[in-house]
């Protein structure tokens, strides 16, 4: 029934806008370069007629009385240009507009269009792929799946939506690649909300860090980075997005925002909801002929958010927001059949971003960000019986519990307040300094009245404690009118943590563990070059000495099988980078992009879990050394039709000599690192057609392919190496349809077209063929 | 001149080898003529890898042609037949025949309860075989041929569980109709709930004859994955070793008990603490058995814990702290065989009067040896193998 409202709700809306008269429509080009714009207002003076330009600068207003107007066409960053007009009723009246950028006042900083920024973070020295999310927010894809696509990219998931995924980047993986939001450190301790939770209708781009991260992000990680950029809304902006998929898979999702312009204020709310049942089939990895049909994957993951701006204070902007949380998750068995433990999680948010161009100096922009959320987490794991996947019940083994040895009843409390600050000097046109310091206060109170029966003690005495700062300089210069730039950064981190160091020896004895406490100081350090050799051709070389912390859990274990390890040190890497871009965009504004980069990275002190065959726990275990090349071709082939093709190879060496602390040689050394995949690519093609059913609509088709080549699970030292990850081929095909100059969309696609059984972590079958349709509707704004 | 010795010294080189390979008869075999009749299992990442090798004959073993499973697949020999459970706690039996060359060919499978962690195999003829699921408190009767399940023995529920629902069998041993089924009582897999706890079960009918418990300190009775653990001297006296919760539980201990030949009873007047033991070369003694072998004699042969080397919590690059020894179970004595000190990840057999020991040493992964007649203990590796060792077998033929 709500599906049904929402979707009359959708159709009218879009429907009711749409009433015939004369009409305006064309292009919006920069001036300079002549690339469409997008994202530029255009609206009818003395009207409330208006439109913004779509990703091919397209824009289109209807419903104009006959009259004399002028037409204005504006982008922040950009002058405005207005142009007059006299119109009649049905007439269709076509105007260019050619908008030129601007300097704001207060500072020498650019403020650059949405497609200039992702091309200037692309410029940027270091190793970096730029995703522009609001090219693919009608489609009914998941933030995962868009990151798949790029080169030097995979994601390794479990299962459906909502399941456990790790992004792998040039073959780091899971905690060696650091997460931001808006270049703030994403840190869920228990892993409670992942940025793939986060609708692409609230992404406005994705940067993904491959092998240097900037140090003027704060956090830790070996090299590989995601920063997913937040949209923004300049203007009174309301969407609406409903999308649905196979397996019972929903999202709703809308955002809301109302300007006052004279008191400077900026209201808005947003959310989503999602639902995934994930109930696909898959044959069992483990029992030969055993068809399991999901039926506890269920997951729920729930987010509002209210947020009020102020622009008129001393501050350029502050803004507050509100975010809440929610989130559910059923645990489906692969190996044994679960149908009742789930975890779920809530979060209560407090943010606040403060930002100042001129602050206290001409040059000199300040911006400051504070979070304060407070979660709970809880695992719910009280059944008292087991099942088979055939179907029988019978008791828990343990007594209580389908997991493992004990029930589990977890009421967590996680506090993880953040700060950021950063501070940007701009010396001169081609010099800047960068300050940024991220600081981290996170506390983990566990509550579990079935573990402390289990344990023997009660677990709450058991709080954790980090307390991080990292401290980030970048300066960046400029020589031979900007041809040549170079950006050296440094970072400082300071960790400190508290846990307990679990007495293994001890246990049944009642007593708590004791306390003990962590602190890691070390320095980092990047460098980044690039060279515009034309205007067509640049060079980027750059290398960082990375760091990544040891996580709590890595250092006091999980206090039951995981032994503490706090001796254990950083892991660390040596990345190096070269590229190689060519970008040309020719008179008819077709774009030919081609892009090579070849990298080196040598890992050292890696943290591995090992064990005695007992016990487990982390040690610095390895070295390894990653080659590899990433190559990427995207091109405007004609005026409709663009394609894109990437590969990435990526070769990981165990480089360990000998075994530690022996003089045993090491039997791996030389092999490739098992578990990760090493060649990979995507290709995909789209086709748009303007106007095909009407006036103001576009028409695209596309079809995108990936492979994956099969990769083992262990080390490849036998002849008949059975434990393997299998080569997997998918193509997905889709249609989007836009009407209303790209303010209603409707989109469906078919994933997996051929319903090949993929997977892409070991014993974890991923769903097959997926159908999905995704409506969306801005109602008003840009 | 130079160039002439050393033509002189590689003829005499030469003329050495031809001499010792033609006429000394202990000398290693040719490793082409030699067939593989030992069976090995290493440990390298996430995955074991089993093979055969010849013997002691090569100096180098690789997993060239190793069966890859996931971590620690447990491994039976009975006769011509070797079964795996190739998932740790997992649902697969898989049995290979191993032929006259030593070769491995899959020859059948059975799937057991989903996350039911088989545990030991008893194969009683060709067509009767018991296996143990730890973590679904069953036996299991199956005909080893056929690898078809004939029969459940359900142990689960509070008859024979303490506190929760599965008393966690270990353990099978045959003696006459009767079968010993150790019990570990665990509630979370390394810890037992004090007690040596023991089933006793008529094969001829699948009933439980009785539960025996001996409560003298001891706890968590056998040991997942080894055979080894429950065995008969040649008087038909059973020994059963209990590993007193692997150290984590203070005042459980490890040791032997005995049920005497004739009795289904614990014998009240004999157990064996290992920490009781005084081993010379050995500071403080050790605490558990990690792996064993019954060599006859009332003399057992393992690998031990010694704690004062044991890191708290472990120190899993710099540990050591396994040692080999020798007990007499009657005597009660022990004495360390100076091998050096190995991670826990190893194992012990009999093999040509020998102790062959596969560590993981500082200096040496590999099989070591003991001559049981000399003494004569090798300080490094005779064959290098590939990974950590987790199982060592001769073939039984």
């Amino acid at each position: 029934m709500l599906k049904n409202i929402l979707l009359f709700i959708v159709f009218a809306v879009g429907f009711i806008s749409a009433s015939p008269s004369g009409e305006v429509h064309g292009i919006i080009l920069t001036a300079k370069t002549g690339e469409p714009l997008e994202g530029v207002n255009v609206s009818i003076e003395g009207t409330v007629l208006g439109a913004a330009s779509d990703a091919d600068g397209y824009y289109r207003i209807v419903g104009i009385p006959a009259g004399e107007y002028t037409v204005s066409a504006y982008l922040v960053g950009y002058e405005e240009s207005q142009q007059t007009i006299e119109i009649r009723v049905d007439q269709s009246i076509k105007l260019t507009f050619h908008l030129r950028q601007t300097v704001l006042s207060s500072s020498s900083v650019l403020v650059l269009g949405h497609r200039e920024e992702i091309e200037a973070v692309r410029k940027q020295p270091f190793s970096v792929s730029v995703i522009d999310a609001q090219a693919v927010q009608a489609r009914a894809i998941d933030l995962n799946e868009v990151l798949s696509r790029a080169a030097g990219v995979q994601l390794r998931q479990a299962g459906g939506t909502g399941s456990e995924s790790r992004i792998s980047i040039r073959g780091l993986e899971g905690k060696q690649v650091q997460v931001f939001i808006d270049g703030r450190p994403l840190n869920t301790p228990d892993g409670t909300f992942g940025i793939n939770d986060i609708p692409l209708i609230f992404i406005k781009r994705i940067e993904v860090y491959k092998g240097i991260i900037p140090a003027r992000f704060g956090g830790n990680g070996l090299g590989g980075a995601i920063n997913v950029v937040m949209n923004e809304y300049e203007t009174d902006y309301l969407d609406l997005g409903l999308s649905r998929q196979s397996f019972n898979t929903n999202n709703i999702s809308t955002v809301f925002v109302k300007n006052f312009p004279a008191p400077g204020i900026k209201v808005g709310a947003g959310g989503w909801f999602t639902f995934a049942e994930n109930n696909y089939t898959m044959a069992s990895p483990f029992q030969p002929g055993l068809e399991i049909n999901r039926d506890h994957d269920a997951f729920t993951s729930v987010v509002g958010a209210v947020s009020l701006s102020f622009s008129k204070l001393w501050f350029d902007e502050i803004e507050l927001e509100m975010p809440i949380l929610y989130g559910k998750k059923e645990l489906q068995g692969v190996q044994q059949n679960i149908q009742h433990a789930q975890s779920k999680y809530q979060a209560y948010v407090g943010a606040l971003a403060m930002d100042k161009t001129g602050f206290f100096h001409e040059n000199l922009d300040f911006n400051y960000s504070l979070i304060l959320p407070l979660g709970y987490s809880q695992m719910v794991d009280t059944s008292r019986y087991r099942y088979t996947f055939q179907g029988e019940r019978f008791l828990s083994p343990s007594g209580i519990g389908e997991l493992g040895f004990s029930g589990q009843n977890s009421d967590n409390r996680i506090f993880e307040g953040s700060q950021r600050i950063n501070l940007n000097l701009d010396k001169s046109s081609t010099q800047s300094y960068n300050l940024n310091l991220s600081s981290r206060y996170s506390t983990f109170s566990p509550e579990d009245p079935l573990q402390n029966e289990y344990l023997g003690y009660d677990i709450s005495q058991q709080k954790s404690k980090i307390v991080s700062n990292t401290l980030g300089l970048t300066h960046e210069i400029s020589f031979l009118g900007g041809r040549l730039a170079n950006v050296v950064g440094g970072k400082h981190y300071a960790f400190y943590s508290e846990g307990y160091e679990s007495d293994i020896y001890g246990s049944g004895s009642g007593q708590p563990p004791a306390k003990t406490s962590n602190f890691v100081g070390e320095f980092g350090f990047n460098n980044g070059i690039r060279l515009r050799l034309n205007e067509q051709i640049m060079l980027k070389f750059s290398y960082e000495r990375a760091l990544r912390l040891p996580t709590a859990n890595e250092l006091y274990g999980d206090g039951i099988f995981l032994q503490p390890s706090p001796d254990i040190k950083p892991e660390s890497s040596h990345n190096f980078h070269a590229g190689f871009l060519f970008d040309k965009l020719d008179s008819h504004y077709r774009r030919f992009q081609i892009e090579v980069n070849g990298f080196y990275m040598r890992l050292n002190d890696m943290i591995q879990l090992t064990g005695n065959g007992i016990t487990n726990g982390y040690v610095n275990l390895g070295e390894t050394r990653i080659v590899g090349a990433d190559a990427e071709i995207k091109a405007d082939v004609t005026n409709n039709l663009y394609a894109y093709l990437n590969a990435t190879y990526q070769d990981s060496r165990d480089i360990l000599e000998f075994l530690p602390a022996t003089s045993v040689p090491n039997p791996t050394e030389g092999l490739r690192v098992p578990n990760i995949p090493w060649l990979f690519g995507n290709l995909g093609v789209e086709y748009t057609f303007r106007e095909l059913f009407g006036d103001n609509q576009k028409t695209k088709v596309y079809l995108e392919s990936s492979y994956v080549e099969e990769f083992f699970y262990g080390w490849e030292v036998s002849n008949n190496q059975n434990l393997r990850i299998p080569s997997s081929t998918e193509h997905t095909a889709g249609l989007e349809f836009s009407f209303n100059a790209n303010t209603f969309f409707v989109s469906a696609e078919i994933k997996n077209l051929t319903n090949e059984r993929t997977y892409n972590i070991f014993n974890n079958p991923l769903p097959g063929r997926i159908f999905a349709i995704k409506l969306r509707r801005t109602i008003f704004g840009k | 001149m130079i160039k002439r010795n050393y033509g002189f010294i590689a003829f005499l080189a030469a003329t050495l080898i031809l001499f010792i390979a033609c006429n000394d008869e202990s000398s290693p075999m040719d490793p082409s003529d030699a067939v593989n009749d030992i069976i090995l299992s290493t440990t390298l990442g996430s995955s074991s890898f089993i093979s055969t090798i010849p013997g002691l004959s090569q100096e180098n073993v690789d997993n060239t042609e190793a069966i890859e499973t996931t971590f620690y697949a447990y491994l039976f020999v009975h006769e011509d037949w070797l079964f795996t459970c190739p998932n740790l706690s997992g649902d697969i039996v898989e049995k290979y025949n191993i032929d006259e060359d030593g070769n491995l060919t899959l020859s059948g499978s059975m799937v057991t309860n989903q996350a039911s962690y088989p545990s030991d195999i008893l194969v009683i003829n060709d067509t009767k075989a018991y296996l143990t699921l730890h973590y679904a408190g069953q036996i299991v009767e199956f005909n080893p041929t056929t690898m078809e399940q004939t029969a459940v023995i359900d142990l689960s529920g509070p008859d024979y569980a303490v506190e929760d629902n599965n008393p966690d069998p270990t353990n099978l041993l045959l003696r006459g109709n009767t079968l010993f089924v150790g019990l570990a009582q665990s509630p979370d897999g390394v810890t037992g709930h004090p007690g040596v706890h023991l089933l006793t079960i008529d094969i001829t009918s699948n009933t439980v004859q009785d539960y025996i418990i001996d409560e003298r300190g001891g706890s968590y009775c056998g040991r997942t994955g080894d055979q080894s653990f429950f065995f008969m001297d040649e008087n038909e006296n059973i020994y059963v070793s209990f590993v007193g919760s692997w150290g984590f539980v203070p005042g459980q201990r490890a040791g032997f008990l005995r049920i005497n030949a004739g009795t289904t009873e614990f014998d009240p007047n004999y157990i064996l603490y290992l920490d009781e033991l005084t081993i010379a070369n050995v500071d403080g003694g050790i605490n558990y058995f990690n792996q064993i072998q019954y060599a006859g004699n009332n003399t057992v042969y393992g690998i031990a814990n010694v704690p004062a080397l044991a890191s708290n919590p472990p120190d899993f690059i710099n540990d050591r702290p396994g040692a080999i020894i020798k007990v007499d179970l009657v005597a009660k004595s022990a004495e360390r065989i100076m091998f050096p000190y190995s991670k826990l990840l190893a194992d012990v057999a009999l093999y040509d009067n020998k102790l062959l020991a596969a560590l993981s040493t500082t200096t040496g992964i590999g099989i070591y040896t003991y001559d049981l007649s000399t003494g004569e203990t090798s300080q490094s590796p005779l064959v290098n193998i590939q990974g950590d060792p987790l199982f060592l077998s001769p073939m039984n033929r």
